[in-house]
């Protein structure tokens, strides 16, 4: 039996998204969603179902804060969020899974045009 | 240009009616859900029907399908989750309801047994139902039926082929199975010692809620009704305008007779709202020890939050008209945060820095349950509407002198559509409602473990019934036979009730024991009461006491007034 390449248990792409657009400024549901927008080109637009529950899941998992009162241009409806030391290192984690992952995949004949 | 405006109209329609689908298919969310992002969701929704609604839709109809049943299930999980927490960390409550499971299935079992062998009498034999009874009959001598001679039966035996014949002589025959006694007693006695040791449990437990519901809460909630107010960013984009709106908001209340008190926070004290925390450190500390930043809740509030909830002030000030913004920044602090900070030495004008916002302290008012009820108050640094920035949906406090929340909701909502129709405000509830949901947890507890003592003590008193008419039934022949040679029936009642008051004071006081081995494990769950509380255990032994004797009273009814001739002819 090989030894399992990658131990840790991968965060859903969704959770890991949102990470990724907490992890330079703190910003508020829409203002993520339009960040992970930006980033992949329009390609993924995650519902508002997907994006509140998957807010919900990792503030209850300490992943993410609330912050509120940011500056006078803020939105006042808006809840800010911010990542957490936990969240800053479950996403390094998983970035680190995948550049792991991506390695070993490099590794293979995938890379190439062969078979 | 005509043709322009009404398709814009039209297309104005359609994001309307869209949103107004959506808010309704919102609903499927479960509440709490829907309270935290329901708004934020609408929000978002709209942003994004300017991108075309079809992906939206499809996107929407996912989250329907997927989303709202996984939030459901997140719910349900959370709740079976903390069931299984609290059980795990309640050891006395988990072996308690371990407990009346296995009283309740030794009782039944005991109640069963006894139910089968003295009253239903089963035949020793499998299939009864396949028995008959066969008779000789001699219709010569008009004798329809009589019973077999012993040749007949002899012969009759012998020549058989479908009938298994077997003979009987005499009435009185045991044709039950063999019980054990001694077992039985063995089971009211456990039985009685189980519903002790619960009902002393639950005795406790109702006593320590019913101190939790008068327990001092820091704050007065009677008559107070609470409502969420979301303002529109347009027009209140800063504190302000926020405060300035909330001042005028509050003013307008008060003016109004029978309104005693009506204030705003960003959240509600043992109810919703943001909870917001940061860390805090008094800025010249008065002695080394103190200097250390320390984490503590904060929240932003007017004067007429602690009026209408009647948080005493004990030092200094609170805010008015004067904090402004520009004059950044004054705070309030709770007693707890004062003493935590600043020791015994006096707070006032004292500088603070939260966050990194270095600010003068202006008042201590009282310390204040902000979690739950059975939480301990916690430091809370209070900061005025026009500094404490913005949030989303800010809480209401008005307190009338008649207490009724209709007039009240009626007039938070006119005032409101007299100073801007275009605030909402929703989410009113009574004060008193949102502590009685943050003891909810305290009160089905203890409703749990009423119910299963209740249950205990029905087992208990089952059981002792049930022994004692078992034993009566055995002993039926025996007090026929004493009645016989004279014995008084008072003595024999006397008897009987004896023996069984004797089980159940040996089961009580076994309890007794364990009660006090055991409720040590209970004081985590308790408030306001010591785990030995002797009127407890006292009023309890003597409850067990009378319901044993009310258990035992009519079997030794039925002993006193045998049949001696009945008993004598069964011999």
């Amino acid at each position: 039996m090989p030894k399992p390449i990658l131990p840790e248990r991968p965060i859903a792409p969704a959770v890991f998204q949102i990470l990724i657009a907490l992890a330079d400024q703190p910003l508020h549901g829409y203002g993520i969603m339009l960040d992970i927008g930006e980033r992949s080109d329009g390609k993924v637009k995650l519902s508002p179902g997907t994006l509140y529950g998957s807010i919900k899941q990792m503030l209850d998992d300490g992943l993410i804060e609330e912050i509120t009162g940011r500056s006078a241009a803020d939105d006042e409806r808006r809840r800010y969020y911010r990542l957490t030391r936990k969240g800053r290192e479950a996403a390094r984690q998983e970035m680190a899974r995948m550049s792991a992952l991506l390695n070993h995949a490099r590794l293979t004949s995938l890379r190439s045009n062969e078979g | 240009m005509l043709d322009l405006q009404a398709f814009a109209r039209t297309k104005g329609d359609d994001v309307k009616r869209s949103e107004r689908i959506y808010r309704w298919l919102l609903r499927f969310y479960p509440r709490d859900f829907r309270d935290e992002y329901g708004e934020e969701m609408s929000l978002l929704f709209r942003a994004r029907t300017a991108e075309g609604s079809v992906r939206l839709w499809l996107q929407v109809l996912g989250d329907f399908v997927f989303h709202t049943p996984k939030e459901h299930w997140s719910t349900m999980k959370q709740d079976l989750r903390y069931a299984v927490r609290m059980l795990l960390r309640s050891p006395t409550f988990a072996a308690m309801v371990i407990a009346t499971l296995a009283l309740g299935i030794g009782a039944n079992t005991a109640m069963y047994s006894i139910v089968h062998a003295v009253m239903l009498r089963p035949l020793a034999l499998h299939e009864p139902d396949q028995l008959v009874r066969v008779y000789e009959s001699n219709p010569s001598l008009n004798r329809p039926t009589f019973s077999a001679s012993v040749p007949n039966y002899l012969s009759w035996k012998e020549q058989a082929r479908s009938l298994d014949l077997t003979a009987l002589q005499g009435y009185a025959a045991n044709w039950t199975e063999d019980l054990e006694p001694e077992r039985l007693e063995g089971i009211a006695a456990t039985s009685s010692f189980l519903a002790t040791m619960l009902i002393i449990g639950a005795g406790l437990l109702l006593q320590s809620f019913a101190r939790l519901q008068s327990a001092s809460l820091g704050l007065e909630p009677d008559s107070v009704l609470t409502a969420r107010v979301s303002l529109p960013r347009a027009r209140y984009a800063d504190g302000t305008a926020i405060s300035a709106f909330f001042s005028r908001l509050t003013d307008s209340l008060q003016s109004v007779p029978g309104v005693q008190g009506a204030g705003v926070s960003s959240a509600i004290p043992m109810g919703p709202g943001s909870t917001t925390g940061g860390t805090v450190a008094a800025v010249d500390p008065p002695d080394s020890s103190l200097g250390q930043p320390m984490s503590s809740a904060w929240r932003s509030v007017d004067a007429g939050f602690f009026a209408a909830l009647r948080i005493p002030l004990l030092r200094g000030r609170v805010f008015g008209p004067e904090d402004i913004p520009d004059r950044c920044c004054v705070f309030m602090l709770s007693q707890q945060a004062a003493r935590s900070l600043f020791g015994t030495s006096d707070p006032v004008d004292q500088q603070l820095r939260l966050n990194g916002t270095v600010g003068e302290v202006i008042g201590v008012v009282g310390d204040i349950r902000m979690k739950g009820i059975a939480d301990p108050p916690e430091s809370v640094v209070y900061l005025p509407i026009s500094q404490g920035g913005r949030f989303g949906v800010f809480a209401m406090f008005v307190k009338t002198r008649d207490g009724s929340p209709e007039a009240a909701a009626t007039l938070i909502k006119e005032r409101l559509r007299e100073i801007d129709s275009a605030v909402p405000a929703f989410g009113f509830r009574a004060m008193d409602d949102w502590i009685d949901s943050s003891s909810a947890r305290t009160r089905i507890r203890t409703w749990v473990l009423t119910v299963l003592a209740a249950v205990a003590l029905g087992l208990g008193i089952i059981g002792i019934y049930g022994l004692l008419a078992y034993l009566v039934a055995l002993r039926r022949h025996e007090f026929g036979v004493r009645l016989a040679l004279g014995a008084q029936p008072g003595s024999l009642l006397r008897l009987v009730l004896a023996q069984g008051l004797g089980l159940a004071t040996i089961g009580i006081g076994i309890g007794l024991v364990g009660a006090v081995m055991l409720t040590g494990i209970l004081e985590t769950l308790l408030f306001g009461v010591s785990t030995r509380d002797p009127m407890t255990f006292l009023g309890v032994a003597i409850l067990l006491l009378v319901a044993a004797l009310i258990a035992s009273y009519a079997p030794a009814r039925r002993a006193a007034h045998a049949d001696p001739i009945a008993a004598l002819r069964a011999e």
